[in-house]
């Protein structure tokens, strides 16, 4: 009997301790490969279990050093021996099956910066996992969005010496930076370990992620884009950012720069769909999202905006529900899909089911800014005004940038007939979508209502500037216009139909 | 449903029940012509009552079906027929090409509502056929969550699929619409179709319920065994649907039918484990063991079945249940008036039991038990060698209650009863009578309908026509296949019949298929020994089979067997075996014995058939002139109601009884007070007989030529 590279396996009688390890070594990673973590876990494990002398000396582990591929002369240069790598081999491996505290466990003594980092990512996981499990219902009465993750601090105060220490690469710097976040949420810093991390390693996405997270405006982006060296990584930022803050005109001039060269990359296609969907150009955004379907079929990533779209367009409940169909037979478990299925139901005046849709998909990602916006709207349809609020704060938390909760809460507050309260959230609102007239409109009607004209007409103007304005609210706001200059001030009124 | 289907199940709402609200909306709002109006309302009608269909017709079948129901032109030709396509089912077809997304499917749903819900004057009732069918389906399609309406899609999109490409092949021209597989409304359609479907068939709940629930009923009304297109049917919904515990009940009765004990017992566990719904609700409990009572009785583990019924009893106290307790009690009964005992006072108490039933159902007027019990009562009678007047008169009153009785398996036991008995006191012609009652009746179970042939086929042999036992026998193999009990009772019957024509080859070859099966069987395990004690005799064994009868009398002569009245037909051949092999005088104390236990059991066919051999023991002992009376004595009410074999041998003895004087009168240099002829006339007598029955041929030869050498 022979295996795959022609060689017949040896007895169990003649097999060495050490050709073991080797065996069992790569055993670890071609299976990790394929996906076979359970298998990956045995070999590991099994290869745990034998003595250190019989796991071979150094020399000899270098000649087997062609067999991981992971493997750098960084990594020869600082002693990584075998039993440290074997144990990285067997953190990863109960990692990859979600067990993170053993994974932590394993790795407890582990000097490496590989193996530190999985170490803080277990238990960092372990913690965000029990941290999920005791916040239990969603907006039920034992609901506790300021659960903690209890790891944080010995986590935190673990990486503290080691940053004292100098020992830290670009990976555990992006960790530090999670955990400090959690920790202290308004400090200072946080960007500035982020930044640290993406200089230090150019190419963590999430780093970059979490870097975005913390830009607020574009004069900050502006200030952090001069910090950070032109490649293309930075490209696709400043492309991630361009669309976070709403400046679609930019963000599809730097799309149309790097194009040529990431022809079929989704992650472009998905921002152009985005920066039209955010531009209320439903149509074109539309048609880009059917082109990233047609060559992405099972994808589900931002394919709850797409559904948001067919939504918010006439005639498309047939599309939309081709659309959830989809998305349940390629995973039915996604927050996406059940974004998406809620969506539909929304669609056909089901608010209920849309509801219980939505929260099915917070059960599944407690982060879902689209849930929670989505779910406060069926709220609103609902009347339900408290649940609607919760809904939206939640929201606003999760993403302070999402104009669409705060201009929520504004609607919520103006349903409650708490205008002080509605003015301050579309005020919010309209800083972060200057140029949507409706947010403009809504001011105007509530200053008018409690009787700040000035205020109002200030509202009523810019909104009457915006670009995106239809011709209905033109007239709404011209009209209130002139009844708010009134009959003293005609020449401003003829400027303004002149206008 | 192929092979490469996933089969999913879903509570109500399947491409058909689509398909039947498209028809729905069709007759409401398409303007079809005003004669199809009334066709399609009572083709809906017919189509939505029926419960019992299953599986659901495809769409090609349900086309047809609407085809020949509407079609303008009937007459004509089938192969234009086809092509002409009735409008009705064009409309169909039409509606459902246009459904393409899973959101058409539900707006169907939801758009149907409309006809049940109006403000004013609704189009269907709301307690209408049509109505509940349409509410139910509304209020299915708003339980549904979206992954099962994805589910309902896939099985929609496959059901509509084969027809419409296929009507899509054939002259387009002659249709409204077409529907080619390659074009989609959108991209995400396409998508969704290529990527996201899969074969799909759906299998509604409440159908496979109600499917079920009707083979039940078969089954109650026709008895038998499935045939084996419902049995896949039924296999289908017990692959899909294992917690329908109907399936387990009918799988159980099959079993218990075919005789598989193993088969039977599974799946009555299975049944009972899913039986109760309400688990709050203990009452079923004493009933599922009624059922394991049943299950035992009838496989022959009677300790299973006493353990069962005396915890079945236990809990119909404990809940109170009269009824259950009847039913138990009659069952314990059943049971101990089976089991062999060793004390007369067991005996008693048994008869107060039944006693106490008989009183017990006659107060809760349940009939089938007071008939159950008097049959008991006539059995024990019988057992007990009572006066045939107590015994008729228990027959009498149990053929009265069961004129009101609904169980009709209670009448033909009774009559089967009134055929043993009629037999046993010798009177064929009236066993016959409640044997062919028993035959010519349709709902008779194919248990007792054997039982009935095989009276029958034993009263032919017993006058020797034996190609119409053997014709009766053929006539009834069709009606009982499958039924293991049934089957063995004929086989045994058969292997008695081919004993008595003395067909060595096939008893052989029979011999050896009924050892093995009727071991487990007591009642027929002794049949079989006794058959096997006769053809040993005959293939002159006499020691095998005289072991075998030995045996036979004492397992049937223990003190409260049910067999006791048998013992006489053993003791009867012991004695004609060592009549033929040894010395007669040897025989004379088997002959007596005989004649003592039939006298006491009024068992007349052995008490006469004893007397002949009595009288061919005398002659041995030289007493011709007392056998030649014995035989003249009983050979009227021979020749008047017994067997034509009985009255050969009676013959054949009393033309030996004849000679036996004239030799007595040659020795004594006396007159011959008989004259030739007189012995001639009794052996041309037997001579019909026994050539019928080719009984002891070579013997008669040795007379005949005997007489004829002593006549010369």
């Amino acid at each position: 009997m022979y295996n795959e590279t022609g060689t017949s396996p040896t007895s169990f009688e003649f097999l060495t301790l050490e050709e073991v390890g080797v065996v069992l070594r790569k055993a670890v990673i071609e299976c990790s490969e394929r996906g076979l973590y359970f298998a990956a876990k045995w070999a590991a494990e099994t290869l745990d279990g034998l003595s250190a002398s019989s796991k071979g000396s150094l020399e000899s582990a270098k000649m087997d050093m062609s067999y991981c591929s992971f493997f750098t002369q960084q990594d020869l240069s600082t002693n990584l021996d075998y039993i440290e790598h074997d144990k990285y081999l067997l953190g990863k491996s109960y990692f990859d099956v979600k067990e993170f505290d053993r994974a932590a466990f394993v790795l407890e003594r582990c000097k490496s910066s590989k193996c530190r980092f999985l170490k803080g990512y277990s238990k960092y996981m372990a913690g965000e996992k029990r941290k999920e499990e005791e916040s239990q219902d969603i907006m039920g009465p034992l609901d506790d969005s300021k659960c903690l993750n209890k790891e944080i601090q010995s986590l935190w105060e673990e990486m503290e010496t080691w940053r004292e220490e100098g020992e830290m690469d670009g990976f555990l710097i992006y960790l530090y930076g999670l955990i400090l976040k959690q920790k202290n949420p308004q400090a200072k810093n946080i960007k500035d370990i982020f930044l640290e991390s993406v200089l230090k390693y150019h190419y963590n996405w999430s780093a970059w992620l979490e870097l975005a997270n913390c830009v607020t405006n574009k004069d900050m982006m502006e200030d952090i884009l001069a910090l950070l060296p032109d490649t293309f990584m930075l490209r696709f930022f400043r492309i991630y950012l361009s669309a976070e803050l709403l400046d679609s005109t930019k963000c599809l001039e730097l799309i149309s720069e790097v194009q040529h060269k990431f022809v079929e990359n989704k992650f472009l296609q998905t921002q152009t769909a985005i920066t039209y969907y955010n531009n209320r150009d439903y149509l074109a955004a539309e048609s880009v999202f059917e082109d990233i379907i047609k060559s992405d079929p099972y994808r589900l990533d931002d394919i709850d905006l797409y559904s948001n779209i067919l939504y918010v367009l006439d005639g498309k409940s047939a599309k939309l529900s081709f659309l959830a169909h989809m998305s349940c037979h390629t995973d039915k478990f996604r927050s996406e899909t059940m974004c998406i299925v809620g969506n539909y139901y929304s669609s056909k005046g089901e608010h209920e089911k849309a509801i219980s849709y939505f929260r099915r998909a917070l059960q599944v990602n407690r982060n879902c800014l689209a849930a929670w916006t989505l779910m406060g709207h069926e709220y609103v349809e609902l009347k339900n005004t408290h649940a609607a609020v919760v809904s939206y704060k939640r929201a606003v938390e999760i993403n302070p940038k999402d104009y669409r909760a705060w201009c929520g809460l504004g609607q919520t507050y103006e349903m409650l007939k708490m205008p002080y309260y509605a003015i301050y959230y579309y005020q919010r609102s309209s800083a972060l979508r200057p140029y949507d007239a409706r947010m403009w409109l809504r001011l105007g009607a509530l200053y008018e209502q409690l009787s700040v004209p000035n205020e109002s007409i200030k509202a009523y103007n810019r909104a009457l500037q915006c670009a995106d304005i239809d011709t209905n609210s033109k007239e709404q706001a011209a009209l209130k216009l002139e009844s708010l200059y009134g009959s003293s001030d005609k020449d401003k009124v003829t400027e303004h139909y002149s206008e | 449903m192929d092979s490469e289907t996933y089969i999913a199940k879903t509570s109500v709402l399947t491409p058909h029940k689509i398909s039947l609200l498209v028809l729905l909306s069709i007759y409401f709002e398409t303007a079809i012509e005003d004669e199809l109006l009334e066709t399609l309302l009572f083709f809906l009608i017919e189509k939505i009552s029926n419960e019992h269909r299953f599986p659901e017709p495809t769409l090609r079948e349900f086309c047809d079906e609407i085809h020949r129901k509407t079609c303008p032109l009937p007459k004509v030709c089938t192969e234009i027929q086809r092509e002409c396509k009735s409008s009705l089912e064009q409309a169909l077809l039409t509606h459902l090409a246009s459904m393409e997304s899973p959101h058409d499917l539900i707006e169907l749903v939801k758009d149907s509502k409309k006809l049940t819900n109006e403000e004013n004057d609704p189009p269907l009732g709301k307690y209408s056929i049509l109505g509940i069918f349409v509410r139910r389906c509304y209020i299915e399609s708003e339980k549904l969550m979206f992954d099962d309406i994805s589910r309902l899609y896939n099985a929609f999109v496959k059901y509509k699929t084969d027809k419409i490409v296929m009507f899509s092949k054939k002259g387009k021209e002659n249709m409204d619409f077409y529907y080619k597989s390659g074009e989609f409304s959108s991209i995400l359609s396409e998508v969704s179709h290529r990527y996201h479907m899969c074969k799909q068939d759906l299998i509604a709940k409440c159908d496979a319920e109600s499917f079920s629930h009707y083979i039940i009923t078969q089954l109650r009304k026709y008895g038998g065994i499935l045939p084996p297109e419902l049995e896949s049917k039924l296999r289908v919904i017990h692959k899909r649907m294992p917690e329908i515990s109907t399936i387990y009940y009918i799988d159980y009765v099959n079993c218990m039918q075919s005789g598989e004990y193993e088969g039977a017992l599974t799946n009555f566990y299975k049944y009972s484990n899913f039986c109760p719904e309400d688990v709050e609700n203990r009452n079923w409990y004493q009933y599922v063991l009624l059922n394991l009572v049943v299950l035992h009785a009838k496989f022959g583990h009677k300790e299973q079945a006493l353990l069962a019924i005396r915890e079945a009893i236990e809990m119909a106290r404990e809940n109170n249940d009269q009824e259950c307790l009847r039913f138990a009690l009659s069952w314990l009964y059943r049971l101990k008036s089976n089991e062999p005992t060793t004390t007369k006072r067991v005996d008693a108490t048994d008869q107060q039991m039944l006693d106490s039933l008989i009183s017990k159902a006659k107060q809760s007027n349940f009939i089938y038990l007071q008939s159950l019990g008097e049959l008991g009562n006539s059995q024990r009678q019988i057992q007990q060698g009572a006066s045939p007047t107590d015994v008729f008169e228990s027959l009498l009153r149990s053929s009265i209650l069961n004129m009101n009785c609904p169980f009709k398996t209670m009448r033909f036991q009774g009559q089967l009863l009134n055929a043993s008995v009629w037999q046993i006191y010798g009177n064929v012609a009236l066993s016959a009578l409640y044997s062919s009652e028993v035959i010519g009746h349709s709902d008779t179970s194919p248990e007792d309908l054997v039982t009935a042939y095989c009276q029958m086929a034993d009263l032919h042999v017993s006058y020797g026509n034996y190609e119409q036992a053997l014709k009766l026998l053929e006539e009834s193999k069709e009606k009982f296949l499958g039924i293991r009990r049934a089957a063995l009772q004929w086989v045994v019957c058969l292997e008695k019949v081919l004993y008595q024509r003395d067909e060595r080859a096939s008893i052989e070859a029979l011999e050896v298929q009924l050892r093995g099966s009727c071991q487990d069987d007591e009642v027929l395990h002794d049949d079989f020994n006794y058959n096997r004690a006769l053809y040993l005799a005959r293939i002159d064994r006499p020691d095998e089979a005289m072991n075998l009868l030995y045996e036979l009398i004492q397992k049937s002569s223990r003190l409260g067997s049910q067999n006791q009245m048998l013992v006489a037909n053993y003791y009867l051949k012991l004695a004609e075996i060592r009549i033929d092999t040894e010395d007669p005088t040897s025989a004379l104390p088997y002959v007596l014995s005989a004649l003592c236990i039939s006298e006491r059991f009024h068992h007349q066919s052995c008490y006469f058939m004893a007397k002949i051999r009595l009288a061919q023991i005398l002659l041995h002992f030289n007493l011709a002139a007392r056998a030649k009376i014995m035989i003249e004595n009983i050979m009227p009410v021979i020749l008047a109601e017994h067997t034509l074999r009985m009255q050969s041998v009676g013959h054949f003895i009393y033309a030996q009884c004849l000679l036996g004087c004239i030799t007595l009168d040659v020795k004594a240099q006396r007159e011959q007070s008989i004259p030739w002829n007189d012995v001639l006339i009794p052996l041309r007598r037997a001579q019909t007989g026994i050539i019928m029955f080719l009984l002891g041929i070579r013997k008669f030869d040795y007379v005949y030529n005997s007489l004829f050498f002593s006549l010369i």
